[in-house]
């Protein structure tokens, strides 16, 4: 803008000074041949009256006078020159050609001005007729305009350079004070009142822009943060990263799954999140343009890592990952196997002794008095068999919430006395004495399950007894909640084993399993019958000195 | 973010090398497997692992000359790739030794390895020591890659007991001699993965520091 300001001030002022010394030299030149003019006429009538006195001896007296500067030429009337106080008048050409003779022949006078543009001067010449036929012509040099440009150059150029520093001075204070409103402006909120009203368009549009921008930036903000609601809360990992696998975004989902530590700041390389096998698979094929699916195992869990590429243009730019956790589906997984290959090793090995003896009868291999021995084999076998079926429908009911009857009111006493009574014999059998203790205390409740918990609990704490140990049974009323506990001075239960005593065929020591009898899934219907009647069940044991089964009800 | 095309490089030659020393990682734990799960499938993949460290090494190592060929790297980008270039060389060996311990797993097949237990735990150990040098590397961790060249001398130490163990196991004389040799071959191998993930540690504290731990000591 000053630059600007600065340009024009320069160019206006220079302008007007050309036009100014352009014009006064004129008139100045103009001023100047005209008293140049006046003062030869004057000359020339002197000489013209002391030539009628003296004759051409005063033109002689005239020429020794070398201190005047201005020439007198005599001309005879046919033009040749008689005199001249300059130059040898012999030697001069025929003068009447010139134009100020030509003029004094016709009209008495004559005026005529000459340029030599070598001399850089102009000779301004006039001629005027004598009574006696002869013309008398004064001439006198002077500066030409060329001439009186160039002796006033110097002039002029310290003039332009002091117009120049004017003008700086002059255009930097005008740019400053145009300025200085602008620069003002407070553009957030331009007030269009107040400033130049040729800037009141522009401030306008400013002020629409402002609002629209606000608008837009509060858009924004609110995607943003419903993006980071989104993705914060997801329990889902999302990872977006760039063709040079720079993470780009990330949530704390994944940085928990792939680093697994408390941190919640991350840049750099994805690789710096995670390097295993599976997880670098997934970033390639999704920066070559595949989607990928595959399956991490890490600290633990299991996780599954979905991997799809991002297009722009149809080139891959970037890609996006989402990781899910699958532990707990990749441990049902694995149960479901478990249990399938249990379930069927568990009815084989019956089934097989079954079928074996059975074909030594058939076969006629048996002693017709051994028979009933065999006989009883089958029967306790298949006995098993049932046992072990009907556990896994009870299993299969309680799995899938489709118990034949309705809950009722049942009192939790009645049922363990109950199912103390029928152990009573089972007990005396290995030396245990079952003692039982309680207060009325109604549940809602199944009848049947909670036989089934009370028995198995009762059932495995004589199980596993030392000859000679004790079961307390007991039933009481705390609050809301009633407490059933069963206690035995049994075997216990090696802490290693206590968080999987509920699982399905787990046995603690397998090698007696079949000794002990029993089809490894009493504790696991138990466990999944407590849940049915939205009990609690824990264990604590000791091994060698015994172990407390409590299970609480709400009433 | 606005990069250049050097920091670009030298943030493309960090990828590699933690692919790198990911795919070290992997060769290690398939060889472990391999020997200790009787595992065969683990064997090859330990196999197709070195393989592919093989290659990356000779795909590094031409980066790096390219790097300082066209770069002229100073001060700490020199010493990035200069100790990158120490360290993929032992990367390298450790996929050689994973390779060979898994070629041994091979004729171990089937038979019972006797009082494994401290030649496994000193397995697991070199194991989780390449892990944690890859970490401090990746994550540029001066404390970590320091931790790991102290723990050099356990693994040291766990080599002696495997010795002392087999020895006894041939007074016992309950050992095979071609197994007993075998095992000696693994653990020493084992040994060698520790010193080489040292090798690494030292290398990143040098990059970081300017000043490799072996010559300041």
């Amino acid at each position: 803008m000053t630059k600007k300001i600065l340009t024009g001030v320069i160019t206006v002022s220079l302008i007007i000074m050309l036009v100014c010394v352009g014009l006064v030299m004129g008139i100045m030149y103009d001023y100047m041949g005209e008293k140049i003019d006046e003062q030869l006429k004057n000359e020339a009538i002197l000489i013209e009256e002391a030539l009628g006195c003296s004759g051409t001896s005063y033109m002689d007296s005239l020429a020794e006078r070398s201190e005047i500067g201005n020439r007198v030429t005599l001309i005879s009337a046919d033009g040749v020159v008689v005199y001249d106080t300059m130059a040898d008048e012999t030697a001069m050409e025929n003068h009447t050609e010139r134009e100020e003779v030509q003029e004094a022949l016709i009209n008495g006078e004559g005026y005529a001005v000459r340029t030599s543009f070598t001399l850089e001067e102009d000779t301004r010449y006039y001629a005027r007729k004598t009574a006696d036929n002869l013309i008398v012509r004064t001439s006198v040099n002077h500066y030409s305009q060329l001439a009186l440009l160039l002796d006033t150059f110097g002039m002029v150029i310290l003039t332009v350079v002091v117009l120049i520093i004017i003008s700086l001075v002059i255009s930097y204070r005008i740019a400053k004070a145009i300025i200085k409103p602008i620069n003002d402006i407070d553009l957030d909120n331009p007030d269009i009142s107040e400033n130049y009203e040729e800037l009141a368009p522009l401030l306008h549009r400013i002020q629409q822009q402002n609002i629209r921008i606000r608008r837009q930036m509060e858009n924004l903000r609110k995607n943003r943060e419903e993006f980071n609601i989104i993705t914060e809360n997801m329990s889902e990992g999302l990872l977006i990263i760039d063709r040079d696998m720079e993470v780009l975004t990330y949530n704390r989902s994944a940085l928990e799954m792939l680093r697994g530590t408390g941190e919640t700041d991350f840049s750099g390389s994805v690789l710096g999140l995670n390097r295993s096998e599976p997880f670098r698979k997934a970033v390639a094929d999704a920066l070559e343009g595949k989607g990928c699916q595959v399956l991490m195992e890490s600290s633990g869990s299991t996780y599954e890592i979905i991997s799809n590429p991002v297009r722009e243009k149809g080139i891959v730019s970037g890609a996006v990952l989402i990781i899910l956790d699958v532990t707990e589906r990749a441990m049902g997984e694995r149960m479901r196997r478990e249990f399938t290959s249990n379930v069927s090793h568990e009815l084989k090995t019956p089934l097989t002794s079954i079928y074996g003896v059975s074909d030594m009868i058939a076969g006629g291999m048996v002693k017709p008095e051994d028979v009933q021995g065999f006989a009883k084999t089958i029967r306790e076998e298949s006995s098993r068999l049932i046992s072990l079926i009907n556990d896994i429908i009870n299993l299969s009911q309680l799995d899938e919430n489709t118990v034949p009857q309705e809950k009722t009111r049942v009192d939790v006493s009645a049922v363990a006395e109950n199912v103390v009574a029928r152990l009573s014999g089972k007990a005396a059998g290995s030396d245990v004495t079952v003692s039982f203790s309680g207060e009325p205390s109604e549940i809602t409740a199944v009848e049947y399950i909670l036989d089934e918990i009370v028995y198995n609990i009762v059932e495995n704490a004589i199980k596993y007894n030392k000859p000679g140990g004790t079961v307390d049974v007991s039933v009481r009323n705390i609050g809301t909640n009633c407490i059933f506990t069963v206690k035995d001075t049994g075997i216990g239960i090696p802490e290693s084993a206590q968080p999987r005593v509920f699982e399905r065929f787990y046995r603690v020591d397998k090698s007696h399993s079949k000794q002990i009898g029993g089809t490894g899934l009493g504790l696991s219907i138990v466990k999944h019958a407590v849940g049915y009647l939205d009990g609690e069940i824990s264990l604590e044991s000791e091994e060698g000195k015994g172990t407390t089964v409590t299970v609480i009800f709400s009433k | 973010m606005v990069r250049n095309r050097f920091d670009q490089q030298l943030a493309k030659l960090n990828d590699e090398l933690t692919v790198m020393g990911a795919l070290c990682e992997d060769a290690v734990n398939f060889a472990i497997k391999a020997v200790f799960d009787n595992d065969m499938d683990m064997a090859a993949r330990a196999k197709a692992a070195e393989q592919q460290i093989d290659q990356m090494e000779k795909d590094i190592e031409s980066m790096c000359m390219r790097l300082l060929l066209q770069q002229h790297p100073v001060a700490r980008d020199l010493r990035v790739i200069s100790s990158a270039l120490k360290m993929i060389s032992d990367m390298e060996r450790i996929g050689d030794q994973a390779a060979d311990i898994a070629e041994i797993a091979k004729y171990l097949e089937g038979s019972i390895i006797p009082g494994i237990q401290h030649l496994k735990s000193m397995s697991e150990y070199a194991a989780e020591m390449v892990t944690r040098s890859i970490d401090s590397f990746v994550e540029s961790d001066l404390d970590m890659a320091v931790q790991v060249i102290k723990d050099d001398d356990v693994v040291d130490r766990a080599f002696d007991e495997v010795r002392e163990d087999l020895l006894c196991a041939i007074g016992e004389g309950t050992i095979d001699g071609k197994i007993l040799l075998d095992l000696l071959m693994i653990a020493k191998y084992i040994e060698r993965v520790g010193d080489h993930a040292t090798n690494i540690a030292e290398w990143v504290v040098y990059s970081i520091t300017g000043a490799h731990p072996e010559e300041t000591n």
